[in-house]
């Protein structure tokens, strides 16, 4: 018996023969399972706001999957899991981006969706203000996470984290941060790929979000998400 | 009517120099060919002008003068004809008839040998012609044009009068000078005028012909040119449009035929699964139901295979990276495996995300393919240990797979090559897997490399960058 917030799930799928099969699946290991073959029929003989999980596909005929997908977020915290039979890197891009929880290509076996499932509800339980998006402190001692989580920064993670903001988006490159953060130089900057590991693995094993920047490749490091200043209404 | 000696050397100065200036105006872009021919003409027209004149004005002497003119004409005509690339590269025939025809002018400076002067000079008048004619024949520049036949001739008939005229100098004959006998004077002028003329234009004419068989040397490489390359352009485009195609073609294999597949497996679980909860479901069946479990298992691998390995061809590396949490693709990985495998993994992970840049479908796939190979290149039912490690020396996480060596000889040569199959009898691979998992290190800008920790373990270590 499900011991978790879910209850109701909906399955999405054109492929008639799969969105049975998981139903069936999902019913004998207890929770309440519907499916639909589009989102039009959804829409049209349920409400979205009854349930508490989604799997979709992304191939729908009319609505597809990734639209069904913004519409759902738009209007509830329930976990999304799309699956699809997608190969392209494109595909998981825009589900994640419409507000997916998850994404698994087919083939996906019915204990992946279990599981995820599991994963996805435990992450939206504690899912306290989401929505609320990253914010720094003005003296850049401690990051705000959107979770709603705080993780501090020590003095050497400040200065960087200052440095990508002051690029407001551009990619960095090492030689820049390696000065901003005050760090000793080095020929292939080590010590401050070590410096922006640590960091990035303090904010995922504090909060299991993924820090607000990335590598570019050969360059440096850019902001992949908007920090603004707390208390700062225009950033 | 007669001419007088004079007067036809008139006439036949002003034909040169009106050639010459033709010649000129025709040939404004030069070339070195054109302007030793003008340099020869000019000579030449110099030379006979001061042997009328000073012959008049002073005496005999002035032939000598004169002549020395005529002498570089003829030198630079035979240049002018005979020389290669660089005009004095002039080949042997040309070089030894102009040499005696110098050498015997100097002779002819000589006071004692003044009654000689004219058979001299007619000997110098031959080896000239002679050389002239050498050059001619000799250069492959004029090789199938059509004036150097007329040239030749004008030549061999230049040849021809002056021996005639030797014939009738002293020693041999009585003639001490050019112009003895009026008559003969005039025709023997006549003669000279018409070899010049003819001279002139056969030239002129082989000048231009060689231009125009340059020209349309160029025209044709030109058309060559820009037909090979349109023709490139269009076999690019071809190609790009099959690829386009191929790739079309791909996308519809991974959505259509693998959709089925991963029902009839998903069918296939609801049975074993029902199997494994009645209690009278023989043993036989639930065999039969995991063997099949099995292979339609491995065709949609291999299927996954496949079309991931056409599509990797020619993908660069860091193409589509997001921020992707590689506990959640290792667990399904795991989970990808069918029970009977699955059992036979260890894995030891820790509890915190990872978030690193990767592409998910490809990392799947890629961490698929290195459990698979340790899976069935290992002793049936022996343990494979999986690790995930951070490494914060790269900094990056590395992903260890350990497993017991199912025999001697799998490792060797290159066993990321694509179609590189290990020998085992049991796996009948496709040699795709090892190529996938260094193509997904590639794509992730990582590595992946084997080292045995003992004697019959051997390790792969996957190492992604963060």
């Amino acid at each position: 018996m499900p011991i978790f917030p879910v209850n109701k799930i909906c399955i999405v799928d054109d492929d008639d023969d799969f969105a049975a099969l998981v139903s069936d699946y999902l019913t004998l290991r207890g929770f309440s399972a519907v499916h639909y073959n589009s989102a039009e029929n959804v829409l049209r003989l349920a409400s979205l706001n009854e349930f508490d999980f989604f799997v979709l596909d992304l191939g729908l005929p009319g609505l597809d999957g990734v639209d069904l997908t913004a519409m759902i977020r738009a209007r509830s915290e329930a976990g999304i899991l799309v699956v699809s039979g997608r190969m392209g890197a494109d595909a998981f891009n825009s589900a994640l981006v419409a507000g997916a929880d998850m994404f698994i290509n087919k083939p996906v076996r019915f204990d992946q969706v279990y599981h995820s499932l599991i994963s996805i509800s435990r992450r939206t339980s504690t899912r306290p203000n989401a929505g609320l998006g990253w914010s720094v402190a003005a003296d850049y001692s401690e990051l705000r996470v959107p979770n709603g989580q705080v993780v501090k920064l020590t003095h050497v993670e400040g200065s960087l984290l200052q440095a990508l903001r002051t690029a407001e988006g551009r990619a960095v490159s090492r030689a820049t941060l390696v000065q901003a953060a005050g760090l000793a130089a080095s020929a292939d900057h080590r010590n401050l790929d070590a410096a922006i590991f640590r960091l990035r693995r303090k904010i995922e094993q504090e909060t299991g979000e993924p820090s607000p920047f990335r590598t570019v490749h050969g360059l440096g490091y850019q902001l992949s998400a908007d920090v603004p200043m707390q208390g700062d209404p225009d950033r | 009517m007669s001419f007088t000696p004079q007067t036809l050397l008139l006439i036949n100065t002003t034909l040169v120099l009106a050639f010459s200036i033709s010649l000129a105006i025709v040939e404004r872009s030069g070339g070195w060919r054109v302007k030793l021919w003008l340099a020869s003409n000019l000579s030449g027209v110099a030379g006979i002008i001061i042997i009328i004149l000073g012959i008049a004005a002073f005496g005999d002497r002035w032939i000598v003068y004169g002549g020395i003119f005529n002498l570089t004409s003829v030198f630079l005509k035979a240049v002018c004809l005979g020389g290669r690339r660089l005009p004095w590269h002039l080949p042997r025939k040309v070089a030894w008839p102009i040499m005696l025809m110098f050498v015997f002018s100097l002779v002819m400076l000589v006071p004692a040998a003044s009654d000689f002067r004219f058979a001299i000079s007619c000997t110098c008048a031959i080896m000239g012609s002679a050389g002239v004619l050498a050059a001619l024949r000799s250069n492959r520049a004029w090789r199938g044009l059509r004036g150097v036949t007329i040239l030749c001739s004008a030549m061999i008939v230049n040849i021809v009068q002056f021996s005639t005229i030797l014939a009738t100098a002293y020693p041999i004959g009585f003639e001490t000078r050019m112009f003895g006998d009026n008559q003969i004077v005039t025709a023997t002028l006549l003669v000279m005028t018409l070899v010049s003329f003819f001279f002139q234009i056969s030239f002129l004419s082989l000048i231009i012909q060689r231009r125009e068989r340059e020209r349309m040397f160029a025209e044709r490489r030109t058309v060559r040119a820009v037909a090979f390359a349109g023709g490139l352009l269009r076999s690019r485009e071809e190609i790009a449009a099959l690829s386009e195609e191929r790739h079309g073609m791909l996308k519809l294999l991974a959505h259509e035929v693998r959709q089925p597949l991963n029902n009839a497996q998903a069918a296939l679980q609801t049975l074993m699964n029902d199997l494994d909860r009645g209690a009278n479901a023989s043993d036989k069946l639930k065999d039969v139901a995991i063997r099949t479990e099995t292979i339609l298992d491995e065709v949609t691998m291999k299927l996954s295979n496949s079309i991931m390995g056409a599509m990797l061809i020619g993908r660069g590396a860091g193409a589509s990276l997001q921020d992707v949490e590689l506990g959640a693709i290792v667990r399904l990985v795991v989970l990808d495996f069918p029970d009977n495998l699955r059992s036979r993994l260890n894995l030891a992970m820790g509890e915190g995300a990872i978030f690193l840049p990767a592409d998910p479908i490809l990392l799947r796939i890629g961490l698929r393919n290195l459990l698979d190979n340790a899976l069935h290149y290992s002793p049936p039912g022996s343990r494979v240990a999986m690790e995930v490690r951070c490494d914060e020396s790269r900094p990056g996480y590395t992903v260890l797979v350990t497993n017991t060596l199912a025999g001697p000889g799998l490792l060797q040569g290159d066993i990321f090559a694509w179609g590189a199959r290990g020998n085992s009898l049991r796996y009948d691979g496709m040699g795709l897997g090892l190529f996938i998992v260094r193509e997904t290190a590639r794509v992730h800008h990582g590595s992946v490399t084997v080292y045995q920790p003992s004697p019959d373990l051997v390790t792969f270590e996957l190492y992604l960058p963060a």
